[in-house]
This record gives C-alpha cells, sequence and structure tokens, in this order.
C-alpha cells in the first residue's frame, strides 16, 4: 500500500518536476524613448522643366510640347524619401523610391484642356522606431498642379491698320493671347510698280517672338504700295491671317533737272513719306556705264544736288540723265521695288557729236566734241591701242564759228590725210599734231548726204544741191558730175586711186582729164561702195549682195537674198573680206556670226559712225559714248 | 512542452517496467548551468544585425533540470543502473516600441539517456555518500522563431534544428534514509561534447554562423540536484 502510494506521488511529483522545469521566454523589451512624430517642418520640393532647368512658379503649368519635369523633394534633416509618385487625374503616371521624380508628359495624349497633377511623397518619420528603420513608418503629403494643354491650332489674326508710327509703316494686330504662341510672321506684300496689274506678292516675312509685340515698324519699306498679313504660329501649327488694308506712299515730287545759266544742273526730289526708313539717297549720272553716283546723303531731307556738268567726264554733253535710288535701312527680302530707281533726263536728244575717224597710218582715232556752252568745240586725237587722248585742238583755234560747224570728219583713202568739213568750209588737218595744214571754201555742202570721201591722189567726192561735186584738194578745183544725184542717205565713192566714182547708180572713170560716165548700175542698188580700186561692194534693196568687178565686169554674190541689212555704216575689211554692218547686231562673214550684241549695251539711239582699222571697229552711240571692239569704252578722253 | 512531456513519460514507463529488478529508483530535482558559448554568440551576431536598438532579455542562463535513475544491478559497493533527464534554456532578442516588436527566440531543450553507476564510499546509519558516473547521449532541439509586428502586420517564421551528443555527467551525492525512502543531494559537473545543429526538415542543412563555422549546442555545466528515491531492498523499519 505504502509502495503504491509512493509510486503514484513519485509519478505525479515526476510530471510537476518536468513541467515547471521547461525554460519559458516570456519577458521582452520595450523602448518607451521612442516617440512618434507627427509632421516634419522645413519640407520644400520643387518642379523644375528639365530642358530649361526653370522652376515652375505658382500651380499652374501651361504647355503644348512634350514636357519633362523634375519633381525634387528636400527635407530638412535628410530624412529620406521613400515613394514618390505623380498622379494625371488620378491615374497613376510614374512612381520613385526617391526624391526625385522624373515626370513626362506628351500633350497629344491627352488634348487640350485643364488636368491636374498631383505629385505624393512619403517621408520617413525620423523617429527611430522599428516601423521608422524599417521603411514602414512615413508621413504622406502631396501637391497638386493644374496642367493646362492647348494643342489646338491658333486662330487667325487681322490686321487692324497700317499706318506710320514714328517714321515707320508699322502694321498692328490683334493679340494672341494663347499660351500655346509661338511666333507672329508678319508677312509682307509688296506690288509690282513696273507693271501694277500684277497686283501683289511677297517681298518680306518678319518673325516676332513675344507674343505681346503686336505690331512692327518696316524699315524696310519706303515707297509704293504694301500690305501685310499676320500669321500665328502656335502649337507648332500656323494660321493664315487675311490681308490687311493697303498702304500706299510716294514722294510727293518727282526727280527733276533744271539746266541753270552756268551750264550746270540743278537736281530736286521729294522727301519720301517714311523718312525713317531712308538709309541714303544714291544720285547716279546715267550717261556713263556702269553709272557713277554724284551724290549721296543719309539726310531726308537732302533733296536738291546742283551738278557741275564741268565734273562729266568726256567730250561733249548735250544729253544727260539722272537717275535717283532711295536706299532703304533694312532691304526687305531683296524685294527689287524697294530700291527706288527714278530718273530724269535733261538736253536735247538730238545728234550731238563730231563724227569719227580712223587711221592705222597714224594708229589715231580723231573725233570731235562740241562744249557744253554750244559756243566752241574741240577736235581730240586718240591713241587708237590705248584710247588715251594724245592732243586736242579748239574749233576756234581753226578759225571757224563753232555755231556753225557741222564737224564731218574724215581721212583720205590712203588713211595719210585728215580733213574737217562744214558746210562752207574744207579743213585739212595735220594727223599728227591737229594742225592747220589748208583750208578751202565750199559751195554748199550738205551734212545731210554722205560723208565725202577723198582718194589718195586728192580728189574729194561730196554732194551739194542734190548733185555730185568732185573737189580736188591739192589745187580747189570744184567740178559738178553730170546726172542728178539721188539724194538723203545716198552713197557717194571714190577708189582710194581716184579712177572710178560712184554716185549711187552711176559710175564714172577717169579719162586723164575728167569723169566720164562710164556705166550705169541698177537703179535698185541701194548703198555701194568700193573696196579696193577695182571692185564695188554693193547691196541691191530686197535682193543680194554682190560684190562687182569694174575691170571684168564679173559679179561675185555674196548673199543672195536679204539676210541683213546693211546700212550706210556698213563696211568691207579687204584683209578678212568680211562684211561689217550694224542693225542692232554685228555680222563677221558670210555665216553671219553675230560677234557682238549691242543690246548688251543699251543702245539708245541709232549709232552714228562705224569706224574701221583693220580687224577692229569702233561705233558710236547717241549719247557720246563709243565702243571698242571688245566692248571698251571710248569716252575718257 | 508537449514534446518534454512525451520524452518524459517515455522515460518513466521506462523506468517503472524495470523496477521489478530495481535496488534503488530516485527522482532529482535540480539547477544546472550550461556552455551555450557558441549559441550565445550567434544569438549575438543577430542582434548586430538588427539595425534597431534590439536586448538580449535572455542569453541561455542556467534553469532546472530533472532526472531520473534506476539503479538495478549491485555489486557490493557499486551499483549500475540506467539514468535519464531533460534540461532546457533559450534565449531572446528583443526589441519594442510603440510602433511594433520584434523578437528572436532561441528555445533549446535536450533528453539525455545513459548508463550511471554509483560507488558507496561511505555508509553510516541512515546516511551514504556515493561518487556516481552517467555517460549519457543526449538529444537536443532547438527552435528558433522570429516574430515582427509592426502595427498589424505581424511576420512569424519558426525554424526547429536537432542535435545528437555525448557526454558524461558525474558528481558526488548524499542519501540519507527514512526506512526503504530516502532523500538525496547531488552535486556534480555535465561535460558534453556538443553536437551539430541540423535542420528537422533537411537533416544537410546545419546551423552556421556569420563566419561560417557551425554553431553547436553545448550543455556542459554544474549540477546540483536535489531528489527522493526508494531502496526495493531495504525494509521499512531498517535503519
Amino acid at each position: 500500500m505504502v509502495a503504491q502510494f509512493n509510486r503514484k506521488n513519485i509519478a505525479i511529483l515526476i510530471v510537476f518536476l518536468v513541467l515547471s522545469c521547461t525554460f519559458e521566454l516570456d519577458e521582452e523589451y520595450f523602448n518607451d524613448s521612442v516617440t512618434p512624430v507627427t509632421e516634419i517642418q522645413g519640407i520644400s520640393t520643387t518642379l523644375r522643366q528639365f530642358d530649361l532647368n526653370e522652376q515652375i512658379q505658382g500651380d499652374t503649368i501651361a504647355f503644348w510640347t512634350e514636357q519633362d519635369f523634375i519633381y525634387n523633394v528636400a527635407t530638412p534633416n535628410g530624412e529620406q524619401v521613400l515613394l514618390t509618385e505623380a498622379f494625371l487625374d488620378g491615374e497613376s503616371l510614374t512612381r520613385t523610391s526617391s526624391r526625385n521624380l522624373s515626370i513626362n508628359i506628351d500633350p497629344a495624349d491627352y488634348g487640350t484642356g485643364f488636368y491636374t497633377l498631383t505629385i505624393a511623397y512619403l517621408i520617413r518619420t525620423g523617429s527611430g522606431s522599428l516601423a521608422d528603420i524599417s521603411g514602414l513608418e512615413a508621413l504622406a503629403y502631396q501637391q497638386s498642379f493644374v496642367l493646362a494643354i492647348d494643342i489646338s491650332p491658333p486662330q487667325e489674326l487681322s490686321v487692324i491698320s497700317t499706318e506710320i508710327v514714328n517714321g515707320f509703316v508699322t502694321p498692328s494686330w490683334e493679340k494672341y493671347d494663347r499660351f500655346n504662341f509661338q511666333e507672329y510672321r508678319v508677312q509682307k506684300y509688296c506690288r509690282d510698280e513696273r507693271d501694277p496689274s500684277n497686283g501683289f506678292s511677297t517681298c518680306g516675312l518678319f518673325i516676332i517672338t513675344d507674343p505681346d509685340v503686336t505690331s512692327y515698324a518696316d524699315s524696310t519699306f519706303l515707297e509704293g504700295a504694301v500690305r501685310y498679313s499676320v500669321n500665328v504660329r502656335a502649337a507648332n501649327q500656323e494660321s493664315t491671317g487675311a490681308l490687311g488694308p493697303i498702304f500706299e506712299t510716294r514722294i510727293s515730287d518727282p526727280l527733276t533737272v533744271t539746266g541753270l545759266p552756268n551750264g550746270d544742273f540743278q537736281i530736286t526730289w521729294g522727301k519720301p513719306t517714311v523718312e525713317n526708313a531712308l538709309d541714303r539717297y544714291d544720285l547716279y549720272l546715267r550717261n556713263d556705264f556702269p553709272a557713277p553716283i554724284i551724290f549721296q546723303s543719309t539726310n531726308p531731307n537732302d533733296t536738291t544736288f546742283i551738278y557741275d556738268s564741268d565734273d562729266r567726264p568726256g567730250p561733249g554733253f548735250s544729253r544727260s540723265t539722272f537717275a535717283l535710288s532711295i536706299i532703304p535701312k533694312v532691304p526687305g527680302g531683296g524685294n527689287p521695288q524697294e530700291f527706288q530707281l527714278i530718273e530724269a533726263r535733261i538736253g536735247a536728244d538730238t545728234h550731238p557729236f563730231g563724227s569719227f575717224a580712223s587711221s592705222d597710218v597714224y594708229n589715231s582715232i580723231y573725233t570731235t566734241s562740241r562744249e557744253k556752252t554750244a559756243t566752241d568745240g574741240y577736235l581730240f586725237k586718240i591713241d587708237i591701242n590705248s584710247l588715251e587722248k594724245t592732243d586736242s585742238i579748239k574749233w576756234s583755234t581753226l578759225g571757224v564759228p563753232a555755231n556753225s560747224f557741222k564737224k564731218e570728219l574724215f581721212v583720205s583713202k590712203d588713211r595719210q590725210r585728215l580733213f574737217l568739213i562744214n558746210s562752207v568750209n574744207l579743213f585739212e588737218i595735220n594727223p599728227n599734231d591737229l594742225s592747220l595744214t589748208n583750208s578751202f571754201t565750199l559751195g554748199n555742202y550738205d551734212d545731210t548726204e554722205f560723208i565725202p570721201k577723198v582718194s589718195s591722189t586728192g580728189i574729194m567726192v561730196y554732194a551739194s544741191g542734190g548733185q555730185m561735186r568732185v573737189f580736188n584738194v591739192n589745187t580747189g578745183n570744184d567740178v559738178t558730175l553730170p546726172n542728178n544725184f539721188f539724194g538723203s542717205d545716198e552713197d557717194g565713192d571714190i577708189t582710194e586711186d581716184g579712177k572710178y566714182i560712184y554716185d549711187n547708180s552711176y559710175l564714172f572713170e577717169y579719162n586723164g582729164s575728167q569723169y566720164v560716165e562710164k556705166s550705169r548700175l541698177a537703179t535698185q542698188i541701194f548703198h555701194a561702195r568700193f573696196i579696193d580700186n577695182t571692185r564695188i561692194l554693193a547691196y541691191r534693196r530686197n535682193a543680194e549682195t554682190f560684190i562687182y568687178n569694174l575691170e571684168t565686169d564679173e559679179t561675185q554674190v555674196l548673199y543672195e537674198d536679204n539676210q541683213f541689212y546693211m546700212d550706210k555704216f556698213g563696211q568691207y575689211d579687204p584683209f578678212t573680206n568680211t562684211i561689217y554692218s550694224l542693225q542692232g547686231r554685228l555680222f563677221n562673214g558670210p555665216n553671219q556670226l553675230s560677234i557682238m550684241n549691242l543690246n548688251d549695251f543699251t543702245i539708245r539711239q541709232t549709232p552714228v559712225s562705224f569706224l574701221f582699222n583693220n580687224n577692229a571697229f569702233i561705233f558710236q552711240i547717241a549719247n557720246g559714248r563709243l565702243f571698242w571692239q571688245d566692248g571698251k569704252y571710248l569716252d575718257q578722253f | 512542452m508537449k514534446k518534454s512531456i512525451s520524452r518524459f513519460s517515455f522515460l518513466v514507463l521506462l523506468f517503472l517496467t524495470q523496477t521489478v529488478y530495481a535496488q534503488k529508483l530516485f527522482v532529482e530535482f535540480g539547477h544546472g548551468g550550461f556552455g551555450m558559448a557558441e549559441m550565445k554568440s550567434f544569438q549575438q551576431e543577430i542582434q548586430n544585425q538588427l539595425e534597431f536598438d534590439a536586448r538580449i532579455i535572455e542569453n541561455f542562463p542556467a534553469y532546472y533540470t530533472v532526472k531520473g535513475s534506476l539503479l538495478f544491478v549491485d555489486f557490493e559497493d557499486v551499483t549500475i543502473g540506467f539514468t535519464g533527464g531533460t534540461m532546457s534554456t533559450g534565449g531572446r532578442v528583443s526589441y519594442g516600441d510603440f510602433s511594433g516588436s520584434y523578437r528572436a527566440d532561441s528555445e533549446l531543450s535536450a533528453t539525455y539517456f545513459g548508463l550511471i553507476g554509483e560507488h558507496i564510499f561511505l555508509k553510516r546509519n541512515n546516511l551514504e555518500l556515493t561518487v556516481n558516473a552517467s555517460p549519457y547521449i543526449n538529444t537536443s532541439t532547438l527552435d528558433f522563431s522570429t516574430e515582427f509586428i509592426i502595427q498589424d502586420n505581424r511576420q512569424v517564421q519558426l525554424l526547429t534544428f536537432v542535435s545528437t551528443s555525448l557526454g558524461v555527467e558525474s558528481g558526488f551525492t548524499a542519501r540519507y534514509y527514512f526506512g526503504p525512502m530516502f532523500v538525496q543531494a547531488f552535486f556534480g559537473g555535465n561535460f558534453n561534447i556538443g553536437g551539430d545543429l541540423e535542420l528537422k526538415t533537411d537533416r544537410d542543412a546545419v546551423l552556421i554562423d556569420g563566419a561560417g563555422e557551425i554553431v553547436k549546442t553545448n550543455w556542459s555545466g554544474y549540477r546540483a540536484n536535489i531528489g527522493i528515491g526508494i531502496n526495493f531492498k531495504r525494509k521499512q523499519n531498517e535503519n
């Protein structure tokens, strides 16, 4: 019984001991020094545009192109930013576990409108608590911005007015007040002043990038008619504005030239209305090519200039042409209409100058020129190679009144003797020093006919009273040939040896004592001249050009039809067997090769002289300009 | 706790079946210290790795032990029998504040079974003094659990390791009889060679420290017990 009791109790004791001897973990450590943080003071945030690195001010962001933003959260004590997330109208855009959040917004994904950009961020409290250290204890903040997106096309703008403001033509227009503005494109239209029926065409474009600027002072416009339209470029789209009103202005007074008693010229013109746009006046003398500027001024009030005609280079001065260029400060898009060229002329538009002659024997060109006062004139000698004036003599020195001098100048056929003739007198001039060697009194020389010709024997043929006359410059003997001379603009010629004379229709031969009629050529022959002592070059109206040999009675047809018009200035070059003629073109040989287009030289009048010297030629145009074969000017003497 | 009860129940039944041949049966309740140097180091590592100010609340302290012995072979003054017992200790790394709490618990328990031999070197009246030694085999269980609570969020992880080791417990016992019943006191030491802690679900995985060294249990330490028992060969009136 005792044993049973003991065993039972022992077993109970053992179980009790086992149960009570099992180690229990029941203590814990609690840190009550850590306290919650409910607010973080001094947090600052910035939203910047990535490209511009500019901080967004305010809470509204207006844009129309794809934007990259950087949102930054700065904490006062470096508290960790656990999460930064952007929402656009509540939908998550992007997120990061750092304090810098990159946000990309493409307006094309959203369209025009207003949106709310909310940026939420979590900052660790820094309390030091278990949750804080574990990154699970944070304070939440958020900031919102209004996004204004406008990618709609710009509306059309109207030009309100075009008027002069502060001395400039100034178009003004409606302001474009949407933030998607990029630039105003002020399109300028100019009227074609040379042919106004062509209307207006674009002549300038001005780009203004400030949306608050709603007018433009057009410093490129001076004269004429202009109008503007204003396009707006916004959100990479461009509207087309309607054309504004036409603005037209003219210089009040045209360019005028008045001859003064002392021979000078007073040139006046009007002041441009848009005077502030004027850069300068350029006044040209257009007698010369290229035209020199004889006056220049940047003062808009300088509208008068006195030109001393003594300043003009070259011989003779009968007609002068002036041109005024009004040049704006800023050339407008290369528009020629704004380079205003106004021309004015003065003087007689007549045959003003003396004739020309040349001699390869003396290597010289000879020419006459009348002074501007028309009371005297000059005879010039010019080196045929250098084209420099080598000598000159006044007409008055020759003892001839200038106002009656007809100033025809010619050389003998052998180019050894130089003659000057007026309606009454014939003068022989020394080709070397231009001294007077002999003079004769003629009877009614008619300068409307051909220029007299002199053979190497001293026999001169000339026209007088409708008849051909023969004058011996050695003896002074003057004989009238039989038959009528047909009159104006017809030719008369004599061979170099003096054996034959041609007077348009009749051929005379010298028989040792006098000239007798040898034959009558076809009456339809216009223009004929001797090309040597036995051959005559002739042109038959509306037919062939041919060479007729007086000795063999043979005819050589050069051109069978009227391929060119050999007027009275046509020449034949025996050295190259080439015919030269002028009718706007020069012909060289039977192939009619145009070796010079005279239109390139702005010939304003029929050439009055054609001089021949070996393989070169000179011709003259009415305003005194001489040209050499290569186009070089001959008026620098 | 349930595991400890079931293990010890087995031992109790084993003792009871041997009582037919038993000379002495006694049960000791005592206090023992445990080396556990590697476990302490392991727990220190855990503390060091934490970013917050966690504290080691328990560091495998000395704790109560229970042992039972049945001696049934008697050779003059030497008696041989079986012995077995259980012991437990533990460690805790803990932290808590207003936001939550963290703890890493290492609940370590062991059950051992072995032979016991005692030599009575003094026997006078009702008093016996003996010296005894017990080689044993030890099976340890480490329940390593972590709990991380922040507000309503609770994360728990539990890993169970087991180890087997050999050891010897030796000491002196003073025993005083009251008839066949006696009370005794034991003082001695436990020398345990420790064992690898293998993951229970994967015995190829063992617990290592941060340096890659294997963490072992070590139950070595002093032992001080008191107990009661019965000498089946002694009469009720024998003194």
